[in-house]
């Protein structure tokens, strides 16, 4: 019964995403209101659907159904219901289902925030994102790729959800990195319908800000989660391992970062029209893209938890995007083409477009470097991997560059820098950084790349705070107010400027994490027996004693670990390696950290030996909390600049206003 | 000749903990040189290609021990690796050698691309910008005054 249900509404929703992606579009060139309405009234149609499908999905794993191919693949009876929820993404079929979801819930937004403006181009959006989510229903109501696909049999029980993806990190990661895939598709569309209709100004980037920001944040947190996770739970002592399906996420959101600071651009010079358009159409070929490398299976990958015969379907589809795209952009392009003027060359203008031309640069070598094996294969007819080896050695010293310009940024103004103004700004960050430079090196932190990072670390900070500090101590001068209070008020009535600035130190924190984590690591692999003890760093660690217990599908080891630092115990951690029933070919680990604001000690038990001894990877990773602490920081800044405005409101209603008139 | 027999001992000692010490750097040093020659490496493990010297699995394990083995026996990390790729291809290793058609990953792409987009976008920014009889005179002044002025501004606004 749910399957026929379930089916039932995806193959409906399929045919109303067809109705909405060909008649919003016809409805458009024949000035039809009747029908574009009709067409928007599909999409709350097709949403329903879809959520209808997705309800009976979930129901499906919550209570077991294992005759679906898809519940009894991602879950058996043992699991905990909280998993049983987030099976629902663990596989292809549910990824695919979650993604037009969100896709067709943002539609409806969408719809719903420009029933009264944007008419012109909003039948091309509702038809834009309709194609879209045409093409993932299509691909669901395919028999291999359908999520209500039916065995021949019921099976007693399923086959378990990959013990790897049983962590907190599956309920978090997936949807939030989806969030931020399918996000990039509201400018996309706007973009499009932009060169379709001919709004070449910049309204079209003014009405997705906030789409942008949202997607943005929502794909910042979910690599970051990811890598969380992947720190937790892989065990291997890194969070980042330059995997291709990590690429593959970092790819839309090197160019989506490289957006979202050029469209500033042409907001107030109207410069770049061209560029952007590039820019957001690339950052929505990467989000597929991305799928295309992992579902191919033409790349191996820690990922690939469901390899299917999707690669070519993506591919064509990618084509065709890029196609219509490049197609519209060469129509377009006489008229994208601006007047472009610089007032200095010295000027914020001219740094932003260093800012991208560094984050393209990054993009290309993560491209290059990702797409390596099809290149190679097909150039060379030789097989190659290219693994984080390449990247760590070539993204240093982009990393450097990038750092360099977030630095001189807030200090050089928009339009005009004079060498007066600039040599005032420089001056005292300057000398907070030469102290601390001394001061690391001092200390003992005497390589060239780290000190180099952590200085212009402390170079930005340093600009960030000044500037704010300034600009509160202005409105306090005036005011009176408090000075928390002013600060306050400063941040909340420059809510875009400053919620940056917050992203800005948020990243700085993200440097200094893996800063220190990748110059300072501390690794060792040892063999100990209870009551022994060993050294890590400034570190003695004593293996007490383990013990095993009995727990829902898995037989767990677990070590007590005693931490001491000069002969004091300040810590005591449990390692633990897990053995499933149902998979006993793949234990998992449970990495045990004990963890402060200077480091990270972080124990992975490896093995188990007959005589009790047991084997352990223990490493130092110094300041990797900052990169979790940086990833807070850059979410609570792009909330802040996300937040509504009251004034910006008014000043794109007035936009809207004159828009109509003229 | 009569040798102190506590000075015998004390040298005997002393070339012990020599010894001793001599054999555990030498221990530190040749994991460092297995680890080094790991990490030109990936796990042919099937758990999706981690480089050799992060890999948890047991295959990594037993790929390092005979790393460990030829470096004992005398042979050099290139030996080493070429026995690798002639036993398993070139996948064997993390990243393409750098050498041939593979400079263009190696060099082009993160180095003289980028060095050379910089001094493209220099010559664009010079294109670009607006031709002036005269240097504006900017001062710093003018800066604050600005705030201020938007300040002000903002302040009526919340005083409404």
């Amino acid at each position: 019964m749910t399957a026929e249900l379930g089916n039932f509404s995806l193959v409906l929703a399929f045919l109303l995403t067809a109705y909405a992606s060909i008649f919003s579009i016809v409805g458009a060139r024949i000035n039809n209101q009747k029908l574009i309405r009709s067409c928007e009234n599909a999409v709350f149609g097709y949403f329903a659907l879809f959520t209808l499908g997705a309800g009976l999905l979930i129901h499906a794993f919550v209570t077991g159904n294992f005759q679906l191919r898809y519940v009894y693949e991602y879950s058996d009876r043992a699991l905990p219901m909280f998993y049983k929820v987030a099976a629902f993404w663990a596989g292809q079929e549910g990824s695919m289902f979650m993604w037009v979801w969100f896709l067709s819930l943002f539609t409806m937004i969408v719809i719903a925030q420009n029933r009264k403006i944007n008419r012109r181009m909003m039948p091309y959006i509702t038809g834009i994102l309709s194609i879209v989510s045409f093409f993932f229903a299509s691909i669901m109501i395919r028999g291999e790729t359908n999520p209500f696909d039916l065995l021949p049999m019921i099976p007693f029980d399923g086959k378990g959800l990959n013990p790897l993806l049983q962590n907190l990190g599956m309920t978090w990661h997936p949807p939030s990195l989806y969030l931020g895939y399918v996000g990039f598709t509201i400018p996309f569309a706007f973009a499009l319908a932009a060169m379709i209709t001919g709004n070449l100004n910049d309204l079209w980037i003014r009405s997705t800000r906030r789409w942008t920001l949202f997607a943005w944040t929502l794909l910042t947190a979910g690599i970051i989660l990811g890598g969380q996770w992947a720190y937790v739970e892989l065990g291997w002592g890194g969070y980042w391992a330059w995997d291709p399906v990590e690429n593959a996420s970092f790819m839309p959101w090197i160019s989506g970062t490289a957006y979202l600071h050029s469209v500033m651009i042409q907001e107030r010079k109207d410069m770049l029209k061209v560029w952007n358009m590039v820019l957001i159409i690339l950052t929505f070929v990467l989000t597929i893209y991305g799928t295309f490398i992992t579902r191919s299976g033409v790349i191996s990958s820690v990922h690939s938890f469901g390899v299917s015969s999707l690669g070519p379907i993506f591919g064509v589809f990618l084509l065709a995007v890029m196609a219509v795209t490049l197609t519209l952009l060469f129509n377009r392009l006489k008229e994208l083409k601006s007047d472009n003027e610089l007032d200095s060359l010295l000027s914020r203008e001219s740094m932003f477009l260093y800012n991208n031309l560094v984050l393209v640069a990054m993009l290309v070598i993560v491209f290059f470097g990702t797409s390596w094996p099809f290149i190679s294969e097909a150039v060379l007819g030789q097989q190659s991997v290219v693994t984080s080896t390449f990247y760590n050695q070539t993204n240093v010293p982009i990393g450097l560059a990038l750092l360099l310009v977030m630095a001189f940024c807030p200090l050089i103004a928009w339009r005009k820098s004079s060498v007066k103004n600039l040599r005032e700004n420089f001056v005292l960050p300057t000398i907070i950084m030469t102290v601390s430079g001394v001061l690391l090196f001092i200390t003992g932190i005497r390589e060239g790349y780290p000190l180099t990072s952590f200085c212009l670390c402390v170079f930005v900070l340093a600009t960030i705070i000044i500037e704010v500090v300034k600009g509160a101590r202005a409105r306090y001068r005036i005011t009176g107010e408090p000075s928390l209070i002013a600060l306050y008020r400063l941040i909340w009535k420059g809510k875009r400027r400053y919620g940056g600035y917050i992203v800005h130190i948020g990243v700085i924190l993200v440097f200094i994490g893996i800063t220190g984590s990748s110059a300072y690591q501390v690794e060792k692999e040892i063999t100990v027996r209870p009551g022994e003890s060993f050294q890590l760093g400034e570190y003695n660690l004593r293996y007490v004693k383990y013990s095993d217990y009995e727990s829902a599908g898995k037989l767990s080891i677990s070590v007590i670990m005693e931490v001491y630092k000069a002969g004091r115990k300040i810590d005591v951690i449990y390692p633990q390696k897990d053995y499933w029933k149902k998979r006993p070919e793949q234990p998992t680990t449970e990495v045990a950290i004990s963890w402060d604001l200077r480091k990270d000690i972080y124990i992975i038990l490896n093995a188990l030996n007959r005589d009790g001894s047991a084997t352990f990877k223990a490493v130092i990773n110094p300041l990797v909390v900052w990169l979790w602490i940086g990833g807070i920081v850059m979410a609570i800044g792009s909330t802040i600049a996300i937040w509504p405005d009251k004034r910006e409101k008014l000043r794109l209603l007035a936009r809207f206003a004159s828009e109509v008139s003229a | 000749m009569k040798i102190d027999r506590r000075f015998l001992a004390v040298a005997w000692f002393v070339i012990l903990a020599f010894t001793v010490s001599a054999w555990a750097n030498n221990e530190v040093e040749l994991n460092r040189k297995v680890k080094k020659v790991a990490h030109e490496l990936v796990c042919l493990c099937g758990c999706g290609n981690q480089v050799l010297d992060v890999c948890t699995c047991a295959v990594a394990a037993k790929e390092r021990k005979r790393i460990k083995n030829y470096l004992q026996s005398g042979k050099t990390q290139q030996e080493i690796l070429d026995i690798f790729i002639a036993e398993k291809g070139w996948v064997v290793l993390s990243a393409p050698p750098k050498k041939g058609f593979n400079q263009i990953l190696w060099i082009f792409i993160p180095y003289i691309l980028p060095i050379v987009s910089v001094f493209i976008l220099f010559y664009f920014l010079k294109k670009w910008k607006k031709k002036q009889d005269k240097e504006l005179e900017e001062d710093w002044e003018e800066e604050d005054a600005d705030y201020n002025d938007q300040l002000e501004k903002e302040l009526d606004k919340f005083e409404d």
